[in-house]
């Protein structure tokens, strides 16, 4: 993958276009990439999305599902909308979204800033494509809605008076899941226009033999004769650390969570 | 107590490569306050961190916390009465002091104006469970006071029976 360009900080997060024929990524040199194949000479090209830096590092990115807009957050609070339409390899795309900014041509066109006050640690849009979620370090969560061409914010859509989300991902139209600091994730529903909160998935003791720990597992080798007790089986089922990445899973009702010392967990909706 | 719901809040960091410096990861809360005059760095880090708390009971105890993307400097002052307590309070936190690697959270040098430092990053958060690390912090700040009073009550009772046995010999012979 050729890069050339100055860059020379690391890249902090990525995300791949829904119609998977381009991605982006965000780097600590205060700008966001595009990268696509060029199809005049077949390979991987990374290319600047805007001539406008961000003020410090990108530390989150994410795809419009229309695949024609990106948006980023950054750690200086600002969270930012761009249009991403690569004349290259959307001119003959046909993709099977239709939504707001499915007809988008232009590439860097800043559709819509706005000041959050604290680092922005995720964006999500919805699936499809009407509203956005963000999640901000001060404990709120920023909701951009898109109607046509015109995205508003509300600023203090969620107001968490807990530890900060770190990550969330929008499930459907009205339901927002989110997980961070907490170590537990956590469940948003919109009713009557307003989020609120709905569910909380706690750490449950469930017996699953996937794990003992080596303390209960040396301790039963001396047991050899008797029976192993009970407690050895049950796993603690749940986060110890904050979680760094929330994903829809790809069957039904599912989803994954996982934290910095390499858990993962899936969790019915 | 609030002391415990200031850590568990300030406490959130996440790795986060240092935007100054290729390649780098350096706790950006030291950044901060050691370039406090440097405006083009100030620029650079200032909205990595956050404001400045302080804690105070008194004028004499004070708890300085300060906050960043990735780092966190929790500073103690204890409650010092006289020069008695001034002086065993100093010696005793350089004995931690220098001690600090084994400790790994304990700043060598305590910032100015407090007697000890703490400097905890994302990869000590990493290592540690944090709920352990704020009871750590906040047993070391009830302990120390403790252990300043015994200290001061050994070396008065000490400094007593010698007295009185130098005024004897004087008065004996």
């Amino acid at each position: 993958m050729v890069m050339g360009n100055d860059q020379n900080r690391a890249i902090l997060d990525g995300c791949w276009s829904p119609v998977r024929n381009k991605f982006c990524f965000g780097t600590g040199s205060y700008k966001v990439y595009i990268g696509y194949v060029d199809p005049d000479n077949q390979w991987w090209v990374a290319e600047l999305l805007c001539r406008k830096k961000f003020s410090s590092s990108v530390l989150s990115v994410q795809y419009h599902p229309s695949g024609n807009a990106i948006a980023a957050g950054s750690s200086d609070g600002t969270i930012r909308i761009y249009t991403s339409y690569i004349h290259e390899v959307d001119k003959d795309l046909k993709s099977p979204y239709s939504g707001p900014l499915a007809d988008v041509n232009t590439r860097g066109d800043e559709l819509f800033r706005i000041d959050a006050n604290s680092w922005v640690e995720s964006i999500s849009f919805s699936p499809s494509g009407t509203f956005a979620m963000a999640t901000a370090h001060n404990g709120n969560v920023v909701e951009f809605n898109i109607q046509g061409t015109e995205i508003t914010a509300n600023e203090e859509a969620i107001i968490w008076d807990k530890l900060p989300f770190r990550t969330g991902v929008v499930l459907d139209d009205n339901t927002f899941l989110a997980a961070g600091y907490d170590m537990r994730p956590t469940l948003f529903k919109r009713e009557g226009g307003k989020w609120k909160f709905s569910k909380d998935y706690k750490k449950e003791g469930k017996d699953t033999e996937k794990r003992q720990s080596v303390v209960q597992s040396n301790l039963s080798m001396f047991e050899r004769g008797k029976k192993a007790p009970e407690s050895t089986k049950k796993v603690k089922v749940g986060h110890s650390v904050p979680i760094i990445s929330v994903q829809r899973a790809a069957e039904k009702g599912l989803f994954y969570s996982v934290d910095s010392h390499g858990n993962f967990f899936a969790w019915p909706i | 107590q609030s002391l415990r719901q200031v850590f568990e809040a300030v406490l959130c960091l996440r790795d986060f490569p240092s935007e100054i410096v290729e390649k780098q990861v350096k706790p950006e809360v030291e950044i901060n306050a050691h370039y406090k005059d440097d405006k083009d760095i100030q620029k650079k880090t200032k909205h990595l961190c956050l404001n400045d708390v302080v804690l105070a009971r008194n004028e004499k105890e004070k708890c300085l916390i300060e906050t960043s993307i990735n780092s966190v400097r929790i500073s103690f002052k204890f409650k010092t009465n006289d020069d008695m307590d001034v002086f065993i309070a100093d010696r005793f936190c350089k004995f931690f002091a220098v001690r600090a690697e084994i400790f790994e959270i304990l700043r060598k040098k305590p910032v100015e104006g407090y007697d000890v430092s703490f400097l905890i990053t994302n990869t000590h958060l990493e290592k540690f469970d944090k709920a352990k690390l704020i009871d750590f912090l906040i047993e070391f700040v009830e302990n120390v006071e403790k252990d300043i009073n015994e200290i001061k009550l050994n070396i008065i009772t000490q400094t007593r029976v010698a007295a009185s046995f130098f005024v004897n010999e004087l008065a004996g012979n």
